[in-house]
């Protein structure tokens, strides 16, 4: 099911026990360093240690394995336009037939530019993993907990609490307008990609009024309930808020990959691009 | 003690951009510790009225607001919805948009944290409040697990946590089973009888509001067009008419049986308990006959057009939704599906329509194997009209709605005009054609769903719920509709869990229960095989009951179906009559 992607997994583990405010400090990390470094033993790396966080945090495998089908296209696309135009590109791997017109014998595929596609991949992939790696191993109370200790306003955090619960109901909605659409007569099974794209466009007016509508009903019921989203609150989940030795020796050394990576990379270079 | 806690003035309201007044000179005051409820068709203003009970008419939606609500003195203009919140409780209809925390505790302990409660305070307060409506030990749980009924009684506890004074619930059983209505209403009671809470209820459920509401108002166009007992209210059968609402059964079947108040009673019962001490005291002048009800054949030996065979479903989740379901509908049947939520109607269906794969088992189509089609051929036989129109809509104008799948199956330009034509004029739509669908009420785009489904001539249709949220007008139309379909010699499947509906359309019943097909009869066997409906948690219409219940002081075997067929068996003696 579509839902996967923001559902949680109860499956104890050594990561999902982790404070939220290490977790959210892996997201940020996760979303930093792949600018900080441009190299790709570096970030093939960071990768690595995602994966296992994954693996320790028993997420569905088969959910990364769905991620990496999905991005296949583009990757395809990044890998071509890097390969034979990234101007790094130096060393040719494979050079167009002369017998080609207009670009036989000139255009090559460069080894520089397969490595820088295969960094802008590693760029996707990370973070696209670790989202969910925190997201699925997370209460979102703790998170909304988190959050706003970590001083950003609470109607912000609640919105994204909201937008993760609501997520999985617009799919289930999406779904249920593309069965619509079937039971139409409409065989999407049948179409190519560019003709699909209309589809999914008509889907759209539908979903936007039905969430609007929702947002509404929701502000409505959430409005009777006393919420007017003042930072002035009590919290109910309030032991979620002490850190443990390991948490904050993760936050620590977390801190120290980062600045370290910052300064290690303007003054020692390490991390750039090489080939 | 005898305060007013609701104090309504002169009320008039419009919403912003909109012609029409909502409310019109609402008056009203209400006691503290009374049961209010509030009946009127679709459009009168009943969420409205809630809605400034609480402020957030006029704080919220704007729009033109005079006269003057008060609620515990304080009055709603004045003050704003985060106070009057902590004094009014509300629960609304649809239990997926108003619970919004990860877990049932959460989910209580919410409206708490807004008012900063403190965290131990606000354990204790959590705790209290799922034991009042029954719900202690589920804590951790994702309200997305309950059953409707519980998620209606988290909404009524979230909203019981802040100790309000007064409860309001617009219509917070309309998409429940009767199971799960029962829950609530159980609930409902509870604090009104024994917390002495105030209770504003709005609620199509005519059984219900006759057996606990102290006092009913009909609202009608803005406007309170009465306000009475339960009692008095459903006496007045032809007002009620006029604003179509139904009255309970009992009530219709004396009206009819006694009409002036014939008999020696001066009121109609109103309810069930009501209605058999009346047969009792009738009994010397009741007379009994022996009728052979009308009921449709059954057409043995027609050609079968949907058959599944020992059908298993389970979903990735792992959760059992069918565990063997074997049964064949004839071409031409009317067939009725009920059940509890979650018994697996809507996830059979889907079999047929290719939307869903058997885990095991077989699905046959017009006896071929279902997996032969695609679901976009599947469409050209089997039309599905699934619950929330809103979601089968996606052009910007009725004509291209409806020749949607006629452009998808690529008709000829002619055969596509001709066809909408002919599907508009069948749900008298022509008028309708050049506007947008989203631009008309709710019951216009159920029948542009129709439409647009007609237009496929299909020779099976099936309507999932379509009757769920709509008020008693809208519920006959669509039931009146499947009527004509099927007396053109269609098919037609509905699911519904409104038993009292479907006499005089339904020939069969299926009744499923925890994945199973528990019972496959005739309407009317079926609506008194009231053990099996039981195990579905369904109860049988009110007539049903009373018959069952003066049973064995009839000589004769009673079997009626409605109020109608109940005079046609009891009738009383000419010279008890004046």
């Amino acid at each position: 099911m579509t839902t996967t992607y923001v559902t949680r997994t109860d499956k104890p583990s050594f990561f999902g026990r982790l404070d939220v405010r290490v977790k959210l400090l892996i997201l940020f990390l996760a979303s930093t360093l792949i600018f900080v470094w441009q190299n790709v033993f570096y970030l093939g790396a960071t990768l690595g240690v995602l994966l296992l966080l994954v693996v320790n945090a028993k997420i569905d495998l088969g959910l990364i394995k769905r991620l990496f089908t999905l991005m296949i296209p583009f990757l395809g696309i990044v890998f071509f336009v890097q390969g034979f135009f990234n101007p790094y590109g130096v060393t040719p791997l494979f050079t167009v037939p002369q017998w080609v017109p207009l670009i036989g014998g000139d255009l090559a595929l460069k080894w520089e530019g397969v490595v820088y596609a295969g960094l802008i991949g590693l760029r996707l992939f990370i973070p696209l993993i670790a989202f969910p790696l925190v997201v699925m191993t997370t209460d979102v109370n703790d998170l909304v907990v988190g959050l706003v200790r970590l001083r950003i306003p609470f109607k912000i955090a609640f919105i994204f609490s909201v937008a993760l619960r609501f997520v999985p109901l617009i799919f289930s909605e999406i779904n249920s307008i593309m069965d619509a659409q079937r039971l139409r007569g409409l065989a999407l099974e049948k179409m190519s990609f560019f003709r699909r794209i209309p589809v999914f466009a008509s889907l759209l007016v539908p979903l936007i009024i039905g969430s609007l509508m929702k947002a509404q009903t929701l502000d409505v019921a959430l409005q009777s309930k006393a919420f007017s989203g003042s930072y002035e609150r009590t919290f109910y989940n309030e032991n979620a808020m002490r850190l443990k030795p390991v948490d904050v020796a993760l936050i620590i050394l977390g801190l120290l990959i980062f600045f370290g990576s910052i300064i290690t990379r303007i003054w020692l270079g390490w991390g750039s691009f090489v080939a | 003690m005898t305060e007013e806690i609701i104090v309504i003035k002169d009320l008039s309201y419009r919403y912003e951009r909109s012609e029409e007044m909502a409310l019109r000179e609402i008056n009203l005051r209400v006691k503290r510790g009374e049961f209010l409820a509030v009946m009127g068709p679709t459009g009168a203003g009943k969420t409205t009225l809630c809605l400034t009970l609480n402020g957030i008419v006029p704080h919220f939606y704007g729009g033109d607001f005079y006269g003057s609500v008060e609620v515990c003195g304080l009055d709603s203009v004045e003050h704003h919805t985060y106070e009057l919140a902590q004094r009014v409780g509300m629960v609304f209809e649809d239990p997926e948009t108003q619970l919004t925390a990860p877990t049932v505790a959460n989910e209580v302990a919410f409206p708490l944290e807004n008012v900063c409660v403190p965290a131990a305070e606000m354990h204790e307060r959590v705790a209290h409040a799922l034991e009042t409506v029954r719900l202690a030990g589920l804590d951790e749980k994702h309200p997305h697990q309950l059953s409707g009924g519980q998620k209606q009684r988290l909404a009524i506890a979230a909203a019981l946590a802040l100790r309000p004074s007064v409860m309001v619930l617009d219509e917070p059983t309309s998409q429940l089973d009767p199971v799960g209505t029962d829950e609530v209403f159980s609930v409902v009671r509870d604090l009104n009888r024994e917390l002495g809470m105030t209770i504003v209820l709005v609620s199509h459920a005519s059984e219900e509001v006759a057996e606990y509401a102290d006092r009913v108002i009909l609202l009608s166009k803005g406007e309170i067009a009465e306000a009475q007992t339960p009692q008095r209210f459903f006496q007045g059968v032809e007002l009620l008419t006029k604003h179509e609402l139904r009255p309970p059964d009992v009530t219709s079947a004396f009206a009819l049986l006694q009409p002036n108040g014939a008999g020696g009673i001066t009121e109609y019962p109103v309810t069930l308990d009501d209605a058999v001490r009346c047969c009792r005291s009738l009994k010397p002048s009741l007379r009994y006959r022996d009728v052979a009800h009308q009921d449709g054949e059954r057409k043995d030996g027609a050609k079968t057009v949907l058959q599944t065979r020992d059908l298993h479903y389970t979903y990735p989740d792992g959760t059992e939704a069918l565990r063997g379901v074997t049964l064949d509908v004839g071409a031409g049947e009317y067939v009725a599906i009920v059940g509890q939520n979650g018994g697996g109607k809507s996830t059979l269906v889907k079999h047929f329509l290719h939307l869903l794969t058997a885990t095991e088992g077989e699905v046959r189509v017009r006896g071929k194997n279902v997996n032969q089609y695609e679901v976009s051929d599947l469409a050209k036989h089997i039309g599905f009209i699934s619950q929330n129109p809103d979601n089968q809509i996606f052009s910007d104008t009725v004509e291209k709605e409806v020749s949607f799948a006629l452009k998808q199956l690529k008709y000829s330009k002619e055969e596509i005009e001709a066809r909408v034509t002919d599907a508009l004029r069948q749900m008298r739509l022509e008028w309708a054609i050049e506007r947008h669908p989203l631009s008309l009420s709710k019951g216009d785009r159920s029948r542009i769903v129709v439409a647009a489904i007609l237009a496929m001539k299909p020779e099976i249709l099936i309507f999932d719920e379509p009757t769920t949220g709509q008020d008693y007008a809208g519920s006959r139309a669509i039931l009146e509709l499947t009527q004509e379909l099927h007396e053109a010699g269609k098919t037609i499947i509905v699911i519904t869990h409104h038993l009292y509906l479907l006499p005089g359309y339904a020939e069969r019943l299926l009744v499923m229960g925890k994945g199973k097909l528990l019972l496959d009869t005739d309407l009317r066997s079926g609506f008194y095989a009231t053990e099996k409906l039981n195990e579905s948690f369904l109860t049988a219409p009110q007539i049903v009951q009373l018959a069952k219940m003066i049973q064995e002081e009839a000589p004769v075997r009673l079997r009626p179906l409605t109020a109608r067929e109940f005079t046609d068996a009891v009738t009383i003696k000419q010279e008890a009559l004046p």
